[in-house]
């Protein structure tokens, strides 16, 4: 679609959604900017990022704006399953000064375990009366893998004994759009990995209805976040890619945007972990790194107030957004080498963006250091930093 | 004789807390917990260096402390054969700076999230408070996004971090990341300066005695007046006994402590107890939670366990006033925020970057057998890893989390730290209170 005729088509529906009353009579984002010293110009800066992160030009960065003022007309369901609660840790730990944090406040979440602990809403509103209320329109979001193990004991939710199965069922079955909040709810995540004692599952695997899968152990606050707003925006699916991961989040490798790929076109590497080229900030390949084969999007999103990566802390990416990666992509401290690897893409990561000796690059170290050769005579052995 | 089961909300996970009363008093209490994963068993049969990536995950908000005592039960492994690695003083000292970072989030957060909101509720019942639409909290949430952006400069990310090998850490901060992260801490000291305790760090923690804390304008003082309103100065006491098994910068050794008397405290008298779980008897038990016992006695962690054992003046000038009761054991998580504020400074001013961040071990690890223990002190108290390596796989790992003593369940004649410290009560909120105190964690009590 043009951007005129899409801009046009956003900006009638944020018109109607404008139209729907507030889910709770509380401030305006703008009020509660202004009372935590935000400008009107920081949150426009905030918004024209998100609308770079979502792929969209930047004459959309209004529309953007104002669908995080319009967060508060869509209720939110956030179910904790089997996990480590470390997704919703990264939620809350969003970007200075906290836009992120506020928008996400200002979203009408209306049950969520732990976060209640801060909101305490939960002795008025639970989750039963929550979904009735607003049956169909709200926003489901799961973390943690769903136990359906053969004990009904493997997390029961509440006193009444509902399993966790049957909870996340439920809400699937009233919810208007469904989001997979971390490695755990998309792709059963560190429980199902071998032996899966409790017969963990993907969220996917418990309901009909599409579930958009937002990987990572934890997934950036970034893009959680940036779903939500893409839902506001477009009111439906964003465009996903073989695994229900969408694609403005988990298009490119953590490779191709990686600082230390110069180091890798250059074919020079970390060997061992504290040798010279660790200080150096050589490639992390051969120490097991896995950003050729992962797609997300952590190498320019980055964690922690965009502080750091793990990357960047001299430890590999470990993989943690495709599938089964707990048991396909380890050992995590060694290179996958000679063993190929299934990505969205097909066999061996590096078919899509990397045209130079990728099938090199899964086959030996020694391929690595060809390839490295052919990117060195091709002139793109340039180091950064 | 009536029962009644709530669960537990405003917690890490979940947890359900059956009370049994006579005369309308708590005659015996049950913490269960439901959600189990596994992750003992998933363990087994991997790289044994794979539990560095893997441990982490066992609670999303201790994850530093996980691979933490992952990487010193490799270390021990080593070590026990024949191997004694040196790890650089820098690498230690990243090591605490990120495992501080953990805790003082841990800590502001937990006040301000579980234990305000709580005292709250209990004076207003209607109360709906919302961490996010009073300044304080907002503000409070800020100081714990800033302790861990300034461990995360050394952790490249929180939670999940993976930057500690058995011999260092991985990464090489530059002079730049320092100046950084101290900024980072800077602004959470001025935060607790001003909301937490009313004045400098240096003040409070010269103060000896509970009075010139109770009189500064601010949160803490907010706090204990309060809880002394409702008379949890001396309710949720248990046995007094303290118990602090992992290495600190506040007294040297493993200790032990009861009746303030502090003693040597030894690794090979704690024992793991699967009573009423799931897994002794799949029809009896109740919880997925063990219980940890040293030398058959249960033991708090934690820190009031680890400020008792280090003999804090003002710690134990709260404990002679108070003996173990829930304010005491609220107000201990405070004042180890500051202590923690103030050593992560002079590690961050002190941290020498000109040595190696890394010595790599000479064995290779591929081809390691042997056992290994890894003791720390997490933000909630003692965690133990155990690992058993078979030609560098991992044949067994056993992890004892510190919500395991606290929270495990024992029996009428002997039960359990919190369970001791619920009997007697005569009221679900105040027992609902008392077992918060503790810091709930149910994703890594039951993993
Ligand atoms: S996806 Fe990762 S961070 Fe999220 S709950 Fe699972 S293990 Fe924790
Ligand atoms: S292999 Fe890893 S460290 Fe090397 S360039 Fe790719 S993503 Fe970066």
């Amino acid at each position: 679609m043009e951007h005129a005729k899409l801009y046009e088509r956003l900006a009638e529906r944020l018109s109607n959604l404008e139209k729907f009353p507030r889910i709770k009579e509380e401030k305006s984002i703008a009020a509660l900017m202004e009372e935590h010293g935000i400008s009107r110009r920081d949150f426009m800066k905030w918004a024209a990022g998100v609308t770079a992160m979502l792929s969209l030009p930047s004459e959309f960065t209004p529309l953007m704006a104002q669908a995080a003022e319009l967060t508060d007309r869509l209720p939110v369901v956030w179910l904790h399953m089997a996990e480590c609660t470390g997704c919703s840790e990264s939620l809350l730990r969003t970007d200075a000064p906290t836009i992120d944090s506020l928008i996400f406040d200002h979203i009408s979440l209306e049950y969520h375990e732990t976060l209640m602990v801060a909101a305490g809403w939960q002795a008025e509103h639970n989750l039963e009366s929550a979904i009735e209320k607003y049956k169909g329109k709200f926003i489901l979001m799961v973390e943690g893998g769903i136990p359906a193990g053969s004990s009904e004991f493997f997390l029961t939710v509440g006193p009444h004994g509902q399993t966790g199965q049957k909870s996340a069922q439920k809400a699937a079955d009233a919810a208007a759009a469904i989001f997979a909040i971390g490695s755990c709810s998309s792709f059963g995540g560190i429980q199902a990995a071998h032996p899966n004692p409790t017969n963990a599952q993907p969220l996917s695997k418990v309901t009909n209805k599409p579930v958009i899968n937002v990987p990572g152990c934890p997934p950036s606050e970034k893009n959680i976040v940036g779903n939500v707003l893409h839902y506001i925006l477009f009111g439906t699916l964003p465009a996903l890619d073989a695994y229900n991961r969408p694609k403005w989040a988990y298009g490119l490798r953590i490779h191709d945007l990686c600082e230390r790929r110069g180091h890798f076109d250059a074919g020079e590497f970390v060997q061992e972990f504290g040798d010279a080229g660790a200080k150096k900030g050589f490639c992390l390949y051969k120490v097991g790194c896995k950003g050729p084969y992962t797609f997300n999007n952590c190498s320019r999103e980055r964690f922690n107030q965009h502080t750091s990566w793990p990357v960047q802390a001299g430890h590999g990416c470990i993989g943690c957004s495709e599938p089964g990666f707990w048991d396909n992509m380890g050992p995590f401290e060694e290179p996958l080498g000679d063993r190929l690897y299934h990505t969205v893409y097909g066999e061996g990561a590096d078919k899509t963006a990397d045209k130079v000796g990728v099938a090199l690059l899964t086959a030996t170290a020694v391929g690595i250091a060809a390839h490295a050769a052919i990117a060195a005579v091709k002139g793109s052995g340039k180091t950064e930093e | 004789m009536k029962i009644t089961k709530e669960i537990i909300q405003r917690i890490e996970g979940e947890a359900t807390l059956e009370l049994e009363w006579e005369n309308e008093r708590v005659n015996f209490a049950k913490i269960k917990f439901f959600n189990y994963r596994g992750i003992e068993e998933i363990l087994q049969k991997r790289p044994l260096l794979d539990a560095l990536v893997l441990t982490p995950r066992v609670c999303g908000i201790c994850s530093h402390s996980h691979a933490m005592a992952s990487v010193l039960a490799m270390e021990s492994l080593l070590a026990n054969t024949g191997e004694v690695l040196h790890v650089s003083q820098k690498a230690k000292d990243i090591r605490e700076i990120a495992l501080n970072a953990e805790k003082i989030h841990n800590h502001i957060k937990w006040y301000f999230f579980t234990i305000l909101p709580e005292l709250k509720k209990i004076a207003d019942p209607s109360y709906e408070g919302n961490a996010f639409k009073e300044k304080l909290w907002y503000h409070a949430q800020q100081a714990v996004m800033e302790s861990l952006s300034m461990g995360s400069h050394f952790s490249g990310q929180w939670p999940h971090g993976s930057f500690v090998m058995p011999g260092g850490v991985t990464c090489d901060p530059l002079k730049s990341d320092v100046i950084n992260a101290l900024g980072y801490l800077d602004r959470v000291i001025a935060f607790c300066e001003e909301h937490l305790y009313g004045m400098e760090l240096e003040e409070f923690l010269s103060f000896d005695s509970a009075l010139q804390v109770m009189s500064a304008p601010c949160a803490l003082a907010y706090g204990i007046d309060e809880m002394l309103k409702y008379g949890f100065d001396s309710l949720g006491r248990s046995y007094d006994r303290f118990l602090a098994l992992g290495e600190s910068f506040m007294y040297e050794g493993a200790l032990k402590a009861s009746k303030t008397t502090v003693l040597s405290a030894d690794i090979k008298y704690v024992h793991e107890s699967l009573d009423h779980t799931f897994f002794a008897d799949k029809y009896k038990g109740y919880t997925y939670s063990k219980s940890a016992l040293y030398k058959k006695s249960y033991f708090e962690v934690g820190p009031l366990a680890r400020l008792m054992v280090a003999k804090e003046p003002l710690m134990r000038d709260f404990h002679r006033r108070f003996k173990d009761a829930v304010l005491t054991r609220v107000v201990a998580r405070v004042i180890e925020c500051a202590h923690l504020l103030s050593r992560t400074k002079t590690l961050l001013l002190e941290l020498n970057l000109k040595e190696p961040s890394f010595s790599p071990p000479k064995q290779d690890i591929h081809t390691l057998s042997g056992e290994g223990m890894g003791v720390i002190e997490a933000p909630r108290g003692t965690l133990i890893h155990q690992v058993s390596a078979h030609h560098g796989m991992i044949k067994s790992y056993n992890i004892i989390t510190p919500t395991v003593w606290n929270l495990g369940n024992g029996d009428r004649d002997n039960p359990a730290t919190a369970q001791k410290a619920l009997i007697g009560l005569n009221s679900f909120t105040k027992a609902d209170f008392i077992l918060k105190s503790f810091d709930v964690c149910s994703v890594c009590t039951t993993q």
